[in-house]
């Protein structure tokens, strides 16, 4: 079961890069090319002076940058997962070519019971901040229940 | 170019509907590459039926892209500060999704000028599949 004493608990640094490549490959997938996305000459002469990545990129390097012991450490029933939220929020858009510094967070454990039994709700927090300036740029949140082996 | 201008906008203001068809393994299997979400349940059929569900099924973050997307039409590139979605439902291959945003607020913080929405996306059949609430930046 989920542990309520690892709220709070971080993850070591992780690091992650918006690669333009991925970037417009993921645009392309979901079906919004818009030259902000796509377009690297001209959105280098655009308003953001690169690409801008759309506001669900950051799936693509968010959690793969932090290390995953801590998720592990929850001991969560990994067959039975649901992704039920997620949250961006963004001091500024993403762009073409940023690193930046992770750290991942347990943000809040709880549970509740369901009608085929006890289902652990836990919510991680990864934090974005840019590299050199160490500005943070984003923050996330991704909710997952996990139906528990009885 | 975005659509909500400060100046016109009303809370209560409906915007018009997107619709978003398409939907199928290919899609699901283009968009697992993409974003590296491997999980099978997604692409593989005998998977996802192993594990109690009649077929494969999209990614949530496949179905809170296209919510993205049309958030960015309403607001323009760069105007997003919050988007935070709840899954209801999970979405199937050959259905068509409707989406829908409304203003719920209209405000001003920390020297902006910011609009609350509430964008809902459906079956054509009426079944409620993601409830997002989003905070864009005016001009």
């Amino acid at each position: 079961m989920a542990d309520r004493n690892l709220i709070g608990k971080e993850t070591p640094p992780g690091k992650a890069e918006a690669k333009v490549e991925e970037m417009v490959a993921f645009c392309r997938a979901i079906g919004d090319d818009r030259w902000e996305y796509v377009d690297e000459a001209a959105a280098r002469k655009g308003q953001w002076g690169a690409l801008v990545a759309p506001p669900t990129f950051p799936m693509r390097f968010l959690f793969d940058a932090l290390d995953p012991d801590l998720f592990f450490e929850l001991d969560l029933n990994l067959a039975g997962i649901v992704h039920a939220e997620q949250e961006f929020i963004y001091e500024r858009p993403i762009k073409a070519g940023e690193k930046f510094k992770m750290i991942g967070k347990v943000h809040d454990v709880f549970e509740k019971e369901g009608r085929s039994g006890t289902l652990d709700f836990v919510t991680f927090e990864a934090k974005a901040y840019e590299e050199q300036t160490n500005d943070l740029v984003l923050t996330a949140h991704m909710t997952l229940i996990s139906k528990r082996i009885k | 170019m975005s659509t909500i201008k400060w100046n016109a906008v009303k809370e209560g203001e409906c915007f018009a509907a997107w619709e978003r068809g398409d939907l199928g393994l290919p899609l699901f299997q283009a968009y697992g590459e993409a974003s590296g979400d491997g999980n099978p349940m997604h692409t593989d059929n005998e998977y996802a039926q192993d594990l109690g569900y009649p077929s494969a099924f999209a990614q949530g973050m496949l179905i809170m892209s296209f919510v993205g997307k049309y958030i960015i039409d309403l607001a323009g590139v760069g105007n997003l500060r919050r988007i935070y979605s709840k899954f209801k439902k999970p979405t199937w291959p050959g259905e068509t999704l409707r989406f829908t945003a409304t203003v719920t607020k209209k405000y001003e913080a920390g020297g902006k000028k910011l609009v609350d929405l509430d964008v809902r996306g459906a079956s054509t059949e009426g079944e409620e599949k993601i409830v997002t609430e989003a905070t864009v930046v005016c001009e």
